[in-house]
């Protein structure tokens, strides 16, 4: 069974890459256009990981992951940010959050489909 | 070297910067293998009817950062990286979200010098006439280009308004390698 892959972000444009990557290297994909529509999914159905960005409206990407944290889910799935962002700042408080990998845009797609690989893998020795 | 000269000298150095900086995130982005810079000299301004825009904001520097530009210049251009033409709203998320991403570079090349800033989430104005001002900003400046792929053009222009000159002056620590900087696409793993 593919694994299933949420991709939150606010731009259709940058969802839309993404989506046509992961599905042609074989994983299943939700969307989502921002934090709280990310976190309501992960908590409503089963996700294997879930691509953030940071900067979106309503909730952004660390708050999404601070409350995937503090829920009451008890298998979180992992969780890569794909951001403009790239302060130490504000990946120590991502890293506080559970997340487990970061990459700057604009990020090459076979990087990016490479690292969802490797969090899954990761994810199911672990 | 008079004060207003050097001044003058550091802010179109790092205009420069975010410049240059725009259009290799510009071919990053859209997956282009070549984005030329274009001067705009004040006699050609622009007169385009899409505009998006993000600010980079700190207690000490507003940096305003905008495309400019015409839809079926927009959707040639994305052709590599969408694979099909876009929708009038998608062409304008395309340029919302590389606004988002040409300003964040200019937020990180400003971080490095050790400042502390936020930046704004991407926003459109259809039917906008950009002006252009050609005087220099009081304790700032501004810059207009424009970027040639291929397949079409857009414009961007920036303006930054520092609080004192001694923000300006710490401008001058700015610096963007190019082509071999090592920060956009970077991965890490935790």
């Amino acid at each position: 069974m593919p694994h299933k892959i949420l991709v939150s972000d606010d731009s259709e444009i940058a969802r839309l890459e993404l989506v046509r990557a992961l599905q042609a290297a074989g994983f299943d994909t939700l969307e989502a256009e921002s934090g709280d529509q990310a976190l309501k999914i992960v908590l409503a159905q089963p996700v294997d990981l879930v691509i953030t960005d940071v900067r979106m409206p309503v909730m952004t990407g660390i708050e999404f992951c601070e409350a995937l944290r503090d829920s009451v889910l008890v298998k979180k799935p992992p969780v890569l940010v794909v951001s403009t962002e790239s302060s130490a700042e504000l990946k120590d408080r991502a890293k506080r959050a559970g997340v487990k990998g970061w990459i700057i845009k604009p990020a090459s797609i076979v990087a990016v489909v490479a690292a969802v690989k490797a969090l899954i893998a990761k994810a199911n020795v672990g | 070297m008079r004060v207003a000269q050097r001044e003058e000298k550091v802010l179109a150095a790092f205009l420069d910067c975010v410049r240059l900086a725009s259009a290799d995130q510009l071919a990053g982005f859209a997956r282009l293998d070549h984005v030329r810079v274009e001067p705009i000299e004040g006699s050609a301004l622009p007169f385009l009817q899409q505009m998006t825009h993000v600010l980079v904001t700190g207690d000490e520097i507003v940096l305003n950062f905008k495309t400019h530009f015409m839809f079926d210049d927009v959707a040639q251009m994305a052709l590599r990286k969408v694979g099909a033409v876009l929708t009038k709203p998608q062409t304008i998320d395309f340029m919302k979200e590389f606004c988002n991403i040409a300003a964040g570079k200019a937020k990180t090349l400003l971080e490095a010098t050790g400042m502390t800033l936020g930046q704004s989430l991407p926003f459109s104005i259809q039917g906008y006439n950009e002006i252009f001002y050609p005087e220099t900003v009081r304790g700032g400046g501004t810059a207009a280009w424009r970027l040639v792929a291929p397949d079409g053009s857009i414009t961007c222009s920036a303006t930054v308004k520092a609080s004192s000159a001694a923000v300006i002056e710490s401008l001058a620590r700015v610096t963007y390698s190019g082509a071999t900087d090592p920060v956009s696409g970077e991965v890490e793993l935790f």
